[in-house]
């Protein structure tokens, strides 16, 4: 009687448990409701004196030469502003510190910008050629992570400060789009002469200067009303994003309301804030370039026969349609260079998918069978993505076996790792025309961590160096991409889709392809 | 009493030589390269090993070991790899958090475990101590980060009651993460409580209590469950000091701004400094709270008060 | 070896006298007390049939092997027999003429401790560990008599007095006494109260043996002080020849020779009674061999149809077997539960 009693009692609540968890939201259709630019427009509502946001990781450091960290980089992009910037969109560089530049020689040696007049500091100081000066020797030389122009070093040889408002920028070499490269944010030189270093770091002269923070939970912006454009543009005072442990709280939290905005959400969660009719999903092409790298460390994979055999092998749409659900959260890719990069020739496709070819190389270098070992992460999208590739391979006449390992030594393992190809990913945005295949694939690289070499792609690189002029370059580079993608140093696969959800509330909107691009000073809530 | 006392926090010192050189030289022999984990893609190999030489990354285990802790024993206990902020500091500031959670789910669970496990006990082999005893078990089967997504989907966005994370809205931002801490913590605690109860119920000095005349609410109540306590606050006291470092996934799932989730971090990130700054401070914080439950112990039991104090 | 004849079933008119019970004058009055435990697997049957009268300020010794009932017979008297497996059934259980199982729980609580206590057989487990021995003696002080703590804390104090412990270790806890000095504060536990009837359930033991001696001189001694009624239950015949005044063996759940305790140790008429004073070692004869009884307890989960004592009776018939024996009045004080006194002539061995 007593067992039959225990037994009853588990079966009930194990139903009622399973009951709760297959709640489904089910949302009305929404009314016809104005947008909040118009609702702002028509003098219907008004804007909210403090928007939060929601992001999945605490701020680390609002110093933007503190920390690699996304969010760092997006907090900082509203804290402060750089001498040129490159739109995300149209590919254009424009002057933002810098009103204009110029070419003082001509043959791209010595590069001369001119400051705009009567930027404030949030420090009250003004801008002026000294702060250029002393920020890109601090950033330098000083203990700290981030390099303003990483595997950029050797180009400058001096920085002067002619005037106030005038500052050059002596290479050591010929450099045709070295202005692409000074996307850099300035630091002021007067904060550091008068505070602690820790505390002069945060100090810029963008639209919002660093508000509260609390650790662990919040980090906040404050409007800065001495921002030289004006504060038109900003009509939120206070931003504030609340820290989050996991992206699922953040999606918790934004369909409950309490946060109203938040770009970094994981790709499972688009169709439940989809059907959501509270939440509004914005969605651009990002820059976050999905690629299956290549151990060219293993004689194997030097024959460029046996690299066709893989790319051959593999069939792009299977890993979209399985890993980003049917093309929702990333399209795919056919060059290294992607779609939105500077200097993207459509035209050049990396080879198709073409499995008999595959096999018929394979056979030709009397490798069928071929084992291959696939290095990924336990995260879903990397283990996914090896699974599909496992399965093509395998389709194709490879061995291919998956090994899963600890994302935390991701790097060290790319470089010293076991393996045959592994599931990457990489942020492929930059303003500078060969930042990526320059990083990728030469000589030392930075992140070559395969170890990739060829003298046909450093004499084909440096071609486009030499080049006189940027639309030399451009076509040059267009010779590039085509080289990369007949020599498959690694197989590029897909681009993301970058995703932000909003209350129905929110305008200003600004969606950049990844997150350390994003501009959240343009937001705001009507209330 | 004060001896005694003083003898286990004198004890303390070499536990945190111990766990410190444990921590720091696991982490060290851990693989991967921390400065290649904190740069990341962005430097040449010159560049890297510059770094290193730097942050003093190229000395040997021990000097860079002692020079750690004696900079913890003057009170510095190092910067954050990644951002650069102060250890302590951080530590500090969110501490708070984690003690008042824990707190908290400590409170519900004595409210809840000791009644039940004494009930259980009292109407052994009832329906009651069957009701009872399952549901402890279910509840120590369930998994903490799926009841809180449970919870958090049913007040916080179906009922919209309670917020569904973070620590913003007062007494609110408390109840979903301590029920998640509290049902298991209190599923053991029934237990312990119920055997413990059980163990007592048929000792001889009740029969003399009874036999003089005590109601039974008293026997059980204050002669027998005095009794029992010993090893109930034994279990107790344990899952408090787990609470520390061990709450990470409800601080996950309700991004609690507790210590837990700077351990994880910081072990994750490969960020040695600081992740055996927590093991230590998390060590100082387990041994106190262990001293204080053995000091309650002796409040409780006075055969244990004896074997302290030696009388 | 005695002689057997064959009886007849009709009982012979001797042995159904019972003398006249005085009014008023029993404290303890019991009649036809039954109880059994059921479990799962059996029911055990425990005490089947028991009468009891104890008079004022008398002393009754309730002996017998260990399994034969006893505690559980006194436990019934204070309706403390654990429920659930226990069930109690009796025409009467009468503590200071009033019936215990018709009493309400506040009832038996004012009971307990006032009217009737009792001391249990190992001091070393009686005692609450956690508490100090004053509290716990003032504990029943405060449950039963109307004083104010700090009365009842000097009370308890005198109590630890009477029974030879100085009044300042009150405030020590159990395990810093010894065995002997454990079970007088149990003793003042129980007498902290005054009450008329004490129940000592094999209260020495545990103890050793000089130790032994300075408990019953003490037990003795209060009892004249008090003028408490007692049952002492022991299986030591020493003990009942030293403290008590009237004497019932038990065996297997019933009560088997009662009288006083001159009718019991120099009159012995139950074979099993014999038995006993056989098996204890003989101090002028070091040489001999150790007489016990032959066979075992009988099982407590199985009556017997005849008398429970037939298979190891050196004196049974046949229809001890079969029969239950009768109550047998020898005298006006002396009564035996035994068959064979159908026969005028038969005795057993002892008193010869």
């Amino acid at each position: 009687m007593k067992k039959l009693l225990a037994i009853l009692l588990c079966a009930c609540m194990i139903l009622s448990l399973a009951a709760c968890g297959g709640k489904e939201e089910e949302a009305p259709a929404p009314e016809d409701t104005k947008t909040p630019e118009e609702a702002v427009q028509s003098g219907e509502a008004k804007i909210a004196e403090t928007l939060v946001i929601g992001y999945d990781n605490d701020l680390d450091s609002a110093d933007p030469y503190g920390s690699t960290s996304s969010q760092c980089a997006w907090y900082t992009n509203a804290t402060f502003r750089t001498l040129v910037k490159s739109d995300y969109d149209t590919g254009e560089l424009v002057g933002v510190l810098a009103e204009s530049w110029n070419d003082v020689n001509g043959d791209a040696t010595i590069w001369e910008l001119k400051l705009l007049e009567g930027v404030k500091f949030h420090d009250g100081s003004t801008l002026d050629a000294e702060d250029v000066k002393f920020t890109w020797e601090y950033a330098k030389d000083a203990a700290n992570v981030v390099k303003p122009i990483a595997s950029a070093d050797d180009m400058v040889k001096e920085v002067i400060a002619v005037d106030d408002q005038t500052v050059q920028f002596v290479l050591n070499y010929a450099i045709p789009d070295f202005i692409s490269y000074l996307e850099i944010k300035i630091y002021s030189k007067d904060a550091f002469d008068s505070m602690d270093p820790a505390e002069a770091g945060l100090i810029g002269c963008g639209p919002y200067k660093v508000g509260e923070l609390v650790s662990g939970v919040s980090y906040a912006l404050e409007r800065f009303d001495d921002y030289y454009e004006g504060t038109e543009q900003f009509p939120t005072k206070t931003i504030v994003c609340k820290a989050f442990s996991d992206n699922n709280s953040a999606v918790a939290a934004l369909q409950a309301g309490e946060i109203s905005y938040c770009f970094r959400l994981p790709a499972a969660s688009y169709r439940t804030l989809d059907s959501d009719s509270k939440v509004n999903l914005v969605t651009r092409p990002g820059v976050m370039s999905y690629y299956i790298g290549i151990n060219h460390r293993k004689a194997v994979w030097q024959d460029v026969d046996m690299r066709l055999a893989l790319a051959k092998a593999i069939n792009r749409d299977d890993i979209i349609n399985v890993v980003f659900e049917g093309g929702i959260t990333a399209s795919r890719s056919d060059n290294f260079c992607i779609a939105s990069g500077k200097g993207h020739d459509a035209s050049v496709k990396a080879p198709a998918y073409d499995v008999d070819g595959a096999k018929a190389l394979l056979e030709k270098c009397g490798k069928v069978g071929q084992e291959v070992k696939i290095m990924a992460t336990a995260s879903a999208g990397s283990k996914d993505m090896g699974e599909v590739v496992q399965a093509n391979l395998n389709a194709a006449g490879f061995n291919a076996t998956i090994d899963l390992v600890d994302g935390t030594n991701w790097t060290e393992l790319k470089k010293t790792g076991d393996y045959d190809i592994f599931v990457g990913d990489y942020c492929s945005y930059s303003g500078a025309l060969l930042y990526n295949f320059n990083r990728f694939f030469s000589d030392g690289g930075t992140s070559n961590m395969f170890d990739f070499h060829s003298d046909e792609f450093m004499e084909a690189i440096d071609k486009v160096r030499a080049c006189a002029t940027y639309d030399e370059m451009v076509a040059e580079f267009s010779n590039l991409q085509v080289w990369v993608a007949e020599n498959v140093p690694l197989i590029p696969v897909a681009v993301n889709t970058a995703f932000a959800g909003a209350r129905t509330n929110v305008g200003g909107i600004k969606l950049a392809p990844s997150d350390n691009l994003q501009e959240v000073c343009y937001l705001y809530a009507t209330e | 009493m004060w001896k005694y006392i003083c003898k286990r926090i004198a004890v303390l010192i070499p536990l945190v030589f111990l766990v410190s050189f444990i921590v720091y030289a696991l982490m060290d022999f851990a693989p991967g390269d921390p400065v290649r984990s904190l740069v990341g893609e962005n430097m040449t190999e010159e560049q890297l090993e510059q770094k290193r030489e730097e942050l003093g990354f190229n000395d040997p285990l021990i000097v860079r070991y002692g020079r750690y802790m004696k900079g913890v024993f003057q009170g510095d206990f190092g910067k954050s790899m990644y951002g650069g902020k102060d250890v302590l500091t951080e530590y500090m500031s969110r501490l708070p958090y984690t003690l008042k959670l824990a707190g908290l789910a400590i409170l519900l669970t004595i409210i809840i475990a000791i009644p039940l496990g004494v009930i259980a006990a009292v109407k052994h082999n009832s329906w009651i101590d069957t009701i009872a005893s399952t549901t402890a078990m279910m509840g120590l089967s369930i998994p903490g980060f799926w009841l809180g997504l449970m919870l958090m989907l049913l007040f916080s966005l179906q009922l919209e009651w309670l917020p569904t994370s973070g620590a913003e809205d007062g007494i609110k931002s408390y109840i979903m993460p301590a029920i998640t801490l509290a049902v298991a913590n209190a599923s053991l605690s029934t237990r312990t409580t119920r055997s413990s109860m059980l163990d007592q119920i048929r000792a001889d000095y009740l029969r003399t209590a009874r036999a003089k005349g005590v109601n039974e609410k008293t026997v059980i109540l204050k002669h027998a469950l005095r009794n029992a306590l010993i090893p109930i606050i034994t279990i107790i006291g344990s899952q408090f000091t787990v609470m520390f470092s061990g709450a990470v996934v409800v601080e996950s799932v309700f991004s609690w701004p507790g210590v837990g989730n700077l351990t994880l971090t910081a072990i994750r990130g490969h960020d040695i400094t600081a992740a055996t700054s927590y093991a230590i401070l998390t060590t100082v914080l387990t041994a106190v709270t262990l001293l204080a439950v053995d000091v309650l112990y002796a409040y409780i039991d006075p055969r244990i008060k004896a074997q302290y104090t030696g009388k | 070896m005695s002689m057997f004849k064959k009886f007849s079933k009709k009982q012979t008119a001797a042995a159904t006298h019972d003398p006249a019970t005085f009014d008023g004058e029993y404290v303890l009055n019991v009649e036809n007390l039954n109880v059994r435990f059921e479990t799962d697997d059996a029911t055990v049957y425990a005490v089947n049939g028991i009468d009891l009268k104890l008079k004022k300020k008398q002393t009754l010794g309730l002996v017998g092997e260990t399994g034969a009932g006893k505690t559980t017979t006194v436990l019934s008297l204070l309706n403390l027999v654990p429920d659930p497996p226990g069930v109690v059934s009796a025409d009467r259980i009468e503590v200071n003429g009033r019936e215990v199982t018709k009493m309400s729980a506040a009832e038996l609580q004012t009971m307990r401790g006032k009217e009737i206590s009792m001391i249990f057989q190992d001091p070393m487990t009686s005692l609450n560990p956690v508490m100090t021995v004053g509290d716990q003696i003032a504990e029943s002080i405060l449950l039963h008599e109307n004083v104010d703590k700090k009365t009842a804390a000097k009370l308890a104090g005198d109590m630890l007095e009477t029974v030879g412990i100085p009044a300042e270790r009150g405030s020590e806890y159990p395990h810093q006494f010894s065995g002997g000095m454990k079970q007088r504060v149990v003793i003042a536990i129980a007498l902290a109260c005054h009450p008329n009837i004490l129940i000592a359930d094999e209260p020495t033991t545990a103890l050793d043996v000089t130790i032994q001696a300075q408990v019953l001189e003490l037990m003795n001694g209060l009892k004249e002080k008090y003028q408490t009624s007692m049952v002492m239950i022991t299986h030591d015949l020493g003990i009942v020849a030293e403290t008590c005044d009237e004497v019932a063996v038990m065996y297997a759940g019933r009560i088997v020779e009662k009288g006083t305790l001159e009718d019991v140790f120099r009159r012995t008429k139950h074979p099993y009674t014999e038995g006993l004073f056989n098996s204890l070692p003989k101090m002028n004869d070091r040489s001999s061999k150790l007489t016990p009884i032959p066979g075992l307890v009988p099982d407590p989960t199985v009556i017997p149809e005849g008398c429970a004592f037939a298979e190891r009776c050196p004196y049974a018939k046949e229809s001890c077997f079969t029969k239950h024996p009768e109550n047998r009045w020898v005298s006006d004080t002396h009564m035996v539960v035994c068959d064979a006194y159908d026969d005028p002539d038969f005795h057993i061995k002892r008193g010869r």
